[in-house]
């Protein structure tokens, strides 16, 4: 392969990968912004997103893109669950001791599912999604493909929905100014709620376009969380337009390190661009500087 | 000359804060800064305590061009502020906040104890030094702000408001503790709202407006300044 | 006068009790007591910049892993006695703290974004010590076992390892509540409340984070040989792995972080909860014991906050 098939390759692909990674960035920006609670626990909700669309295929039978009905509204209510249930105790209290907690979220999930699922990777085998359409001599799968464009009809809707509608409007003057928002009557509470709702579905829903190119285990949900850290780092926290570009750039940047470093620094090449970006821009990229 | 402040401009964005402030400051003089609610008056302060660097300007010292230079450095030299809204450490008791900044002046723990038992005593709070300064009432916090700065023995001290939100008898109290830190030749500039307490202690007024220096005198002059009106009361059109 | 003569007699009835503490125990308690020495050093050295300074890092087995990985390197490969590599190892881990300080204290990375970073170094050494064989990759190193011998820092019976971890815990403990009114853990302290504060009072806020973050740091090294000395086999996972650096901190913060007595009971409260998990749920029930951890984490932090040790300081600060 030429120098230039594999650049385009990896550009490809990593903008294809950029496409479902906004889902997990942009569902852990959107409440991150309003709230102002740094999720670690949102990786694992992605992996029970994908264990969620396979076990509805090997027992409902349902083709992961048709479980999507069933799986949007299930985290939907699984996120505003954990809103009422448990976020809700910890806006006050100190960002350290949030952060813990989600630390202590996710290694619950993290080991109910490997009680319940065992560590055995799960995969999905789906022809017609693993088939692949040829681009210049590039293969793309039709599963990537799919999940890139989902993901960003879903952000579009996102989008549409934050700018359109009362409730987004709500939600986005909730984010802006929590106390100007509840003078003009919003119900700021309610808010924090459907917002995390809509956050952890988000984060599902990724998990289930997933499913199809990469196995489910327990752990998955680690590689995810550090790559949505990094991506809202860079996009600035809170800002969703920019945690949707900077998934694309940063989908693209995990993919050339793939491609074209050698195979040891190729695993320390997210830390490190992670470590990079933390220290030398902790309010993102996207961020007008004041 | 112990403050100098030469053509200060700071500005944050679009906005110009401060503009072309200067004004200097001798020993043992007490200074009110006074104007209305956004002039510059705190920002002043953060720049010249090194919170934040002018955009150009110098500050000279005690003979040091301090410009650029870190808070703690300031600090340390002696040039020290008090924060508007108190901030106490909140769950390290009152005796510990002001041991922190005896610690300046004193390297051992038993020195620094003394030194911060003395200024505990000084102001009033002796009864609260094991409480944890978080459970402080908003004057007791405010003392503490005033305690704290004490403590390090500043050659001047930059008092933010201290006295907004106190009641008349903690006023008074406040105020009669800077008349004596005044007494014994402590420098200090004073912002505040409450003008009776800034006519008591000041020996001299500085007003700022929209970021710019508009008066620099005695308490009459500037009560007098037509411009100074102006900047509280309006213009008759 | 009589307090203290009642004092001075309990602290000697303890310090006799806990000598003959080991011969008391079965073998099986021994080694729990071992772990729970090493753990509430750890956790007491994880306090110095998590607890008291403020800064939570969540990747002290960075440090824990580099001085186990270079002791044991340099006793297998040049046979030089861990009593001296483990110098090295305390040097190593201090110059990776330093490393990280450098970094992070001088571009303000603080709180959750600290955090992170800190999961970052310490990730990173734990994948490259995966992919390096001279480091024995994901299979580790198998000490090499020597017997009883003092100049291997090994012994048949865990008793001297007992005695080492309890000598190496009071000592850290004593130190440390020497120097608790110190100007540099009050300076340490006035950090964790309110830095813009600590700058006002004349505190060189980075110099002091940069040495309690690099003391901390070889205070763990230390700890991170003896593990190795002590069970004789290091792998990435267990070495530099997550569970390594959150059990620091979750100890600490269960006990109470930021008080010297916090680690310790933190630590007791682990072993025994841990103890009494693994009971229940031996054998076929997956990882419900740390499903449990997680919960118990989750619960602390709820309604604890403070630690467990606020319990018993309802009347004094919280330090």
């Amino acid at each position: 392969m030429s120098f230039l098939t594999e650049f385009l390759a990896a550009l490809i692909y990593g903008i294809l990968a950029g496409g479902v990674y906004a889902l997990i960035a942009v569902g852990l920006s959107l409440y991150f912004g309003l709230m102002g609670i740094v999720n670690f626990a949102h990786g694992s909700i992605v992996m029970l997103g994908m264990y969620a669309a396979y076990y509805s295929f090997t027992l409902l039978g349902l083709h992961p893109y048709l479980s999507l009905v069933l799986v949007i509204p299930l985290f939907f209510l699984f996120g505003m669950a954990l809103e009422t249930g448990l976020f809700r105790f910890m806006y006050k209290a100190p960002h350290n001791n949030q952060f813990l907690l989600t630390c202590g979220l996710m290694i619950v999930i993290n080991n109910i599912a490997l009680t319940a699922f065992t560590a055995n990777t799960r995969t999905l085998q789906i022809p017609f999604l693993e088939a692949g359409f040829s681009v210049g001599g590039i293969v793309i799968s039709y599963g990537r493909f799919l999940a890139f464009l989902v993901g960003v009809v879903f952000y579009l809707l996102l989008t549409l929905f934050l700018r359109k509608t009362m409730v987004g409007k709500a939600i986005r003057a909730s984010a802006q100014n929590r106390e100007g928002a509840k003078l003009c009557g919003i119900n700021v509470s309610k808010i924090f709620t459907y917002t995390f709702g809509l956050g952890i579905m988000l984060a599902g829903l990724a998990g289930l376009l997933i499913l199809p190119f990469s196995g489910a285990y327990p752990d998955v949900g680690d590689t995810f969380i550090l790559s949505a850290f990094i991506i809202i780092v860079l996009g600035g926290m809170g800002k969703i337009s920019a945690a949707f570009w900077a998934s694309l750039i940063i989908g693209v940047a995990e993919a050339m390190g793939s491609t074209f470093l050698s195979s040891g620094v190729k695993y320390l090449f997210p830390f490190l661009l992670f470590i990079v970006v933390l220290l030398f821009r902790p309010t993102g990229l996207f961020v007008r500087r004041t | 000359m112990l403050l100098e402040i030469h053509n200060i401009l700071k500005s944050f964005g679009g906005l110009v804060a401060l503009s072309d402030v200067s004004f200097n400051l001798e020993e043992g003089e007490v200074v009110g800064l006074i104007g209305p609610n956004g002039s510059g008056k705190t920002t002043l302060f953060n720049v010249l305590s090194g919170f934040f660097h002018p955009d150009r300007g110098r500050i000279v010292f005690d003979g040091l061009d301090i410009t650029g230079f870190k808070p703690h450095r300031i600090s340390r030299l002696g040039l020290v502020r008090t924060f508007q809204i108190p901030k106490p450490l909140p769950e390290l008791t009152v005796l510990e906040n002001i041991r922190v900044a005896a610690f300046m002046r004193n390297r051992h723990d038993r020195a620094a104890t003394l030194a911060a038992e003395k200024v505990l005593e000084r102001i009033g709070l002796n009864k609260s030094g094991l409480v944890p300064s978080h459970k402080l009432t908003y004057g007791q916090k405010k003392m503490l702000e005033l305690g704290r700065a004490l403590a390090t023995e500043p050659k001047i001290l930059f008092l933010d408001e201290i006295m907004a939100g106190l009641n008349s008898a903690e006023t008074l109290e406040v105020v009669r503790l800077l008349q004596n830190i005044k007494k014994e030749g402590q420098s200090f500039i004073l912002i505040e709202h409450n003008m009776s307490a800034v006519l008591a202690l000041a020996q001299r007024i500085i007003v700022l407006n929209f970021g710019m220096k508009i008066a620099d005198g005695s308490p009459d002059e500037v009560i007098k300044s037509e411009a100074v009106i102006e900047a509280y009361l309006g213009r008759d059109q | 006068m009589k307090n203290q003569i009642i004092k001075t007699l309990l602290g000697l009835f303890v310090v006799a009790l806990l000598c003959w503490l080991p011969f008391l125990l079965g073998d099986y308690y021994l080694y729990l007591l071992v772990l729970t020495c090493l753990n509430a050093y750890l956790a007491s050295s994880w306090n110095l910049i998590g607890g008291m300074g403020g800064q939570l890092s969540l990747g002290h087995a960075a440090f824990f892993g580099l001085s186990a990985y270079a002791s044991t390197f340099l006793f297998q490969k040049f046979g030089i006695s861990p009593w001296a590599g483990m110098w090295f190892g305390v040097l190593i881990a201090a110059l990776y703290g330093a490393l990280i300080g450098l970094l992070c204290f001088r571009y303000q990375v603080k709180g959750t974004y600290f955090a992170l970073v800190t999961l970052a170094f310490v990730e990173i050494l734990r994948i490259a010590a995966v992919h390096l064989k001279t480091f024995g990759g994901s299979e580790g190193i198998v000490v090499e076992l020597k017997g009883h011998s003092w100049s291997a820092f090994q012994f048949e019976t865990k008793v001297p390892y007992y005695f080492i971890s309890l000598v190496m815990l009071a000592a850290l403990v004593l130190v440390i509540n020497y120097f608790r009114n110190s100007r540099f853990l009050s300076y340490l302290k006035a950090i964790r409340e309110d830095e813009d504060v600590a700058y006002a009072l004349g505190i060189d806020v980075f110099k002091i984070k940069f040495w309690g973050l690099v003391l901390s740091a070889a205070l763990t090294g230390l700890g991170g040989t003896f593990y190795a000395q002590y069970v004789l086999y290091i792998d990435p996972p267990s070495i530099f792995g997550l569970t390594r650096s959150f059990d620091m901190v979750f100890i600490c913060i269960m006990g109470g972080m930021g008080s010297i007595g916090g680690p310790l009971l933190g630590s007791v409260v682990f072993s025994a909860f841990m103890e009494i998990a693994n009971t229940i749920f031996k054998g076929g029930y997956g990882a419900a014991h740390l499903i449990l951890y997680g919960i118990l984490l989750m619960v602390v932090i709820l309604v604890f906050p403070r630690g467990l040790i606020s319990l018993f300081n309802k009347h004094t600060s919280s330090e």
